[in-house]
């Protein structure tokens, strides 16, 4: 079983398919409230840290979402939570602390959270509808999360209210993802 | 181009692109940052790249960072794809990235990079621009410490700027800057959008494509991303303008070679002193007169 899970995650850690990963992130991050399909053989937050992360950068996993294994494949430095440039969380559980949020004059200091959710949907059917507005949206859009702790927003918003400070989230289910930038407004509800 | 080409899956010194993969995550994590915090310039290592400086390296390394086998490159230099820079960094591409298609087409690019012009066709939400940047900073005129540009930046604090640009409008009764025309991005940083004429300052507004801007010597990545207020600073009584083509007469001076009416122009001037005009874009104005020559046959 383990060998075949192995084999499984192979793709993830090969060039073209973290360029690949890479352009889909970055279609994410363009286009905030497009959901990405994953192609890589893995679940999303696995695909992206693979593609994104090096010894030059920090992750924190304090719920342990990852294999031992992983780790040296990732390269990355484990650090604790707050001073962390990425950060993978269960999305189902409501927010502790408060991230690096960056500085005014080094903004991109704030960290990138990958949560891990129930599922994704575009149309505005789940249990928890965001709408959503800021650059990269032509129109508002509403998308809905299943298995997000509703604090998350709340938290958010409160995180990216002076900008250029905040954060960037990357909600991810099993097989796909979405990017909220700090630039994108979040309301829950949003329109029907 | 080989369509048999394969990746060899395990070997250390794979190098499609050129970069290592170190270095194209490096500036992959910064194009997300940069995306994230419109216009602001995110600081990235730079590695050296096998020319020299004002070749464009900055815009190099993002296009290396992006690029894949599927993607369509175009790369133009003031306007032209046939310029020798263009056809260098073209060249080091297809050297460097077995299987890209390139193209002159701006419609069939899905990377296009660029020096000192936007293209004139409208870009798509299926294409991404990179411009080459010589200076990042539109701070730079007023305050020489990065120390403190930083925290003007960040504070948006362009009371400075905008006094300089008064000063223009004082002396010569609108603003003169003819290229890299400071533009507020998303109501926020104030960018200096690469040397490009005023008349492509309007195309960052709103854009479907995002634009990538990477300036190799700083080491800095910017970005307009799509759908994003992109604002030429201006004064309330003074508006700005982008470049006026008309004649003595008021009439809109056309392309000498394919008669656009509604193209950036360059000015040509012959041994006989003769002045005309062409379109800077040289893939439209080729197809410009490919549209015309097929009418005519019609
Ligand atoms: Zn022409």
């Amino acid at each position: 079983m383990k060998n075949e899970m192995t084999m499984v995650e192979a793709d993830i850690w090969h060039p073209a398919q973290q360029q690949q990963l890479f352009r889909s992130l970055l279609d994410a991050f363009s286009y905030p409230g497009r959901i990405q399909t994953c192609t890589a053989q893995a679940e999303p937050w696995l695909a992206l840290l693979g593609a994104l992360l090096d010894g030059q950068t920090t992750l924190s996993d304090s719920q342990d979402m990852l294999e031992e294994s992983i780790w040296p494949k990732l390269e990355a430095q484990r650090v604790p939570y707050e001073l962390a440039a990425f950060i993978l969380l269960d999305g189902s559980q409501a927010p502790e602390m408060v991230p690096s949020l960056g500085t005014l004059e080094a903004p991109e200091g704030g960290a990138t959270l990958l949560l891990r959710v129930a599922s994704l949907h575009e149309e505005s059917a789940g249990a928890l509808r965001l709408n959503l507005t800021g650059p990269g949206i032509r129109q508002p859009v509403t998308i809905s999360v299943e298995g997000l702790h509703a604090d998350w927003i709340a938290a958010r918003n409160d995180w990216v209210s002076s900008f250029p400070l905040g954060v960037e989230l990357v909600l991810c289910d099993a097989q796909r993802f979405v990017a909220l930038p700090r630039t994108t407004r979040i309301v829950i509800g949003g329109a029907a | 181009m080989n369509a048999n080409y394969e990746l060899p899956l395990e070997d250390a010194g794979y190098s499609f692109g050129f970069l290592d993969e170190y270095a194209k995550k490096e500036v992959r994590r910064c194009i997300l940052k940069a995306i994230s915090i419109p216009g602001y310039q995110t600081p990235y290592a730079s590695r050296e790249m096998p020319m020299g400086r004002g070749f464009g390296t900055g815009g190099l390394q993002l296009t290396l960072s992006l690029i894949g086998e599927d993607d369509t490159l175009k790369v133009i230099d003031q306007g032209s794809d046939d310029s020798v820079n263009a056809v260098n960094l073209r060249q080091f591409v297809q050297l460097t990235c077995p299987g890209v298609e390139v193209t002159e087409k701006t419609q069939e690019a899905t990377l296009i990079q660029s020096r000192h012009r936007i293209p004139e066709k409208q870009l798509t939400e299926q294409q991404i621009l990179v411009l080459q940047v010589p200076y990042p900073d539109a701070l730079v005129v007023v305050e020489p410490s990065e120390a403190r540009r930083k925290v003007m930046h960040g504070e948006a604090d362009y009371s400075r700027l905008l006094v300089k640009l008064y000063e223009d409008v004082v002396r010569f009764d609108e603003i003169t800057i003819s290229h890299r025309y400071p533009t507020r991005i998303n109501g926020h940083y104030v960018i200096d959008p690469s040397p490009i004429p005023r008349w492509d300052v309007p195309r960052l507004h709103q854009s479907p494509a995002l634009v990538l801007l990477g300036a190799g010597r700083e080491k800095k990545i910017y970005a307009v991303p799509p759908y994003t207020l992109a604002e030429p600073l201006v004064f309330d009584d003074i508006a700005f303008r982008v470049e006026d083509f008309r004649d003595a007469n008021g009439k809109r001076i056309a392309c000498r070679c394919c008669g656009s009416t509604v193209s950036f122009l360059d000015e040509l001037i012959d041994d006989a002193g003769n002045v005309t005009h062409q379109c800077s874009d040289s893939a439209y104005c080729e197809e410009e007169q490919e549209t015309i020559s097929a009418r005519k046959q019609a």
